[in-house]
């Protein structure tokens, strides 16, 4: 553990980043928070750390964000304000459509990726998309 | 410092089968999905690595400083980025193998198709994660016709560690305790 902890203290805060024990850890910590979405009947789809969240009213958006909050940061996750995003469906549609994280998984596998393969959404990308 | 601090635990044998799972792996698709594998993947070392980590007990296994590099991305932006020495590579994979029916089980099922990443395929080929999980979940989004949506995405670099990494060993480690019926 400190070996983990010393690799990311230089910087920023948070697990390694690239050792594929490290997607193991995240996957394992974020059940906790499936499980909550699933047992509020929400419809949600999760990559990694991009959650997809999807309800009929902007209302029933910022009470689920509400909850989501909460509960991370309830485990001690911190959550970044700047990369949450709300769209209308047909907007939606059209960015989901361009978005690299919709690869085959194998191709994020290669020992070079793109420098922006994205499980870690750019909020500049958003913004031009918009 | 000891890969557990100081939780006075029994942990399992890691199993050379684990072991062996985890040295096909990293020889086939390397430590991480970012930076080039360490040559020393390739070498005869970790075999005989193998024989000194069962005899170990995990509890007392030191730990390496793990290498870190800054990569660079387009524009003006670096991600620091870690890679573990071989053999911790090698005992971290090992205790996923060893655990991989464990930790899929305790994931949303994959028939909900509402997670997709890093999906653990049950392979003895070297192949880690199942394939397609990208596709599956762009044609399941597809298939939803919502009024709203929201992406909403949070970035490894803001997890906290001390708070994280707890929870992560030790949703680990009571999988290895628990009872737990696993799916056919």
């Amino acid at each position: 553990m400190s070996a983990l902890s010393s690799a990311s203290s230089q910087g920023s805060k948070g697990i390694p980043i690239g050792p594929h024990f490290s997607h193991i850890l995240a996957e394992l910590t974020l059940c906790e928070l499936d499980n909550l979405l699933t047992s509020q009947r929400i419809l949600f789809c999760r990559f990694a750390d991009d959650i997809h969240a999807f309800a009929n009213s902007p209302e029933q958006i910022a009470s689920f964000m509400g909850s989501v909050e909460a509960h991370l940061k309830s485990v001690g996750f911190e959550t970044n304000r700047s990369k949450f995003f709300i769209f209308e469906s047909e907007r939606y549609g059209n960015h989901f459509v361009r978005r690299r994280q919709t690869k085959e998984i194998s191709s994020l596998q290669t020992p070079f990726p793109p420098p922006e393969y994205g499980l870690v959404l750019s909020p500049e990308a958003l913004i031009e998309l918009c | 410092m000891h890969w557990f601090g100081k939780r006075d635990l029994v942990l399992p044998d890691i199993g050379e089968s684990s072991l062996a799972l985890a040295l096909a792996h990293l020889r086939n698709e390397g430590d991480g999905d970012i930076l080039p594998p360490p040559f020393e993947l390739q070498t005869p070392i970790l075999e005989a690595a193998v024989s000194g980590i069962l005899k170990t007990p995990l509890s007392q296994r030191q730990v390496s400083e793990p290498r870190s590099f800054d990569v660079v991305r387009f524009p003006l932006k670096s991600r620091r980025t870690t890679q573990f020495y071989p053999i911790d590579s090698l005992l971290l994979e090992a205790l996923v193998y060893r655990n991989l029916r464990l930790l899929e089980a305790a994931r949303r099922p994959i028939s909900e198709r509402s997670v997709f990443s890093y999906r653990l395929a049950d392979s003895t080929r070297g192949v880690m994660y199942q394939a397609g999980a990208g596709s599956s979940l762009r044609s399941r989004v597809l298939d939803w016709h919502p009024k709203v949506s929201m992406p909403l995405s949070l970035t490894y670099a803001r997890f906290t560690t001390a708070s994280l990494m707890p929870i992560s060993l030790d949703a680990l480690l009571r999988l290895d305790f628990q009872k737990t019926t696993l799916p056919s």
